[in-house]
């Protein structure tokens, strides 16, 4: 599955949180969510954005890389950060 | 090609009533930074006007002649039975608010809260809470001490400078709680809003009735306090950049407290002296 971000009408950073203003609703992100939106201005493979985390944050522990990614998009996908090109 | 109609236009003489109807009733308003005719029509237009203009005394606008400005909002209020005027009172209060937001989506940030402001200095306490949780009661006794400047909602330009919208205030019939008596803030005593009233204090009333007499505050950081706020904004992604518009408003007037409480004269005290200590 391929993803990318959907344009916000406004991104605020503020003391390392982020958040985000889409489509009229606000959504507060995760580190690793807020790095899978930067990652994702074009469409990307979750399985390259997965390998790319994973040199960033390093593997996470009890999980997959692909497992955690998996579930951030997920999450990201449900609240319209995302749009998924299958 | 321009064509030019030769038919006539049939006109007929109103009656009076009808004149009455169409020049008499229309209330001219002044609120939350626009002005807005509304056009009391009806087989009662006469009684909803009458009673309009009283529980909306505050935002009567003076000036405009015959005619209002040009940019002026418009609506209708109809009332035929005048067993229906509260209803319709509260109806058209709500219409109105409905319109004044639309009015100034994209030009102010606008909370959902009630606010007053110190009479002598501007400064104002803004206190931000969903529908049925406090506003309107808590204006009504901060009203007595501080200029009342809304019971429902804050319009904020980005100088921090509040547009204010001293309606009736909307006060739950406790034997039928789906009504609400539009009440005159003048008619309870309320003090006046002063001439340029800017935020100072931004509060979040969390009202749990299980509190009793205890009442808990709690400082929120940025982004707490800007997601405890966002769900009570109207036509936010209207603005440019409106997170931060947001979050700017909050850090210039923060810490934003969050406020548990049972009932509002409990905190009463608390928040008069919070003001004052702004002012």
């Amino acid at each position: 599955m391929r993803v990318q971000r959907v344009p916000a009408d406004d991104l605020l950073v503020r003391d390392g949180e982020t958040a985000l203003l889409v489509d009229g609703m606000a959504v507060r992100l995760s580190e690793l969510s807020a790095a899978i939106y930067d990652l994702t201005e074009e469409m990307v493979e979750v399985e390259r954005l997965a390998r790319e985390l994973e040199a960033h944050f390093g593997a996470p522990e009890g999980s997959t890389s692909m497992d955690a990614t998996g579930h951030a998009v997920t999450e990201l996908l449900r609240h319209g950060v995302l749009r998924s090109d299958p | 090609m321009l064509t030019i109609s030769t038919m006539p236009i049939r006109t007929r003489t109103p009656s009076t009533r009808e004149t009455s109807n169409l020049v008499s009733h229309i209330l001219r308003l002044r609120a939350l930074g626009r002005h807005l005719e509304v056009r009391c029509i009806g087989d009662s237009a006469d009684v909803l006007a009458s009673a309009m203009t009283a529980s909306w005394s505050r935002c009567l606008s003076n000036g405009g002649g015959d005619c209002g400005p040009s940019d002026a909002l418009h609506l209708d209020a109809h009332l035929d039975d005048p067993g229906r005027l509260a209803h319709q009172l509260m109806r058209t209060t709500q219409e109105i608010t409905r319109t004044l937001i639309a009015g100034q989506a994209g030009r102010l940030l606008m909370l959902h809260a009630g606010a007053v402001s110190h009479p002598e200095t501007g400064a104002s306490l803004v206190y931000v809470a969903p529908g049925g949780t406090g506003k309107t009661t808590l204006s009504r006794l901060l009203g007595q001490r501080f200029g009342y400047l809304t019971d429902e909602t804050v319009g904020i330009a980005d100088d921090g400078a509040i547009h204010p919208y001293p309606k009736p205030l909307s006060v739950r019939r406790p034997d039928a709680p789906h009504l609400k008596d539009e009440l005159s803030p003048d008619g309870l005593g309320l003090l006046p809003a002063p001439i340029a009233p800017q935020v100072a204090r931004i509060i979040v009333l969390d009202r749990d009735p299980e509190l009793g007499t205890s009442v808990e505050t709690e400082e929120l950081s940025v982004m707490d306090a800007l997601f405890a706020v966002v769900e009570q904004t109207s036509s936010l992604s209207w603005l440019d950049r409106p997170l931060h518009r947001l979050a700017d408003l909050l850090e210039a007037s923060g810490p934003v407290l969050r406020v548990r409480y049972a009932e509002a004269s409990e905190i009463e005290d608390y928040l008069s002296a919070l003001l004052a200590g702004r002012s």
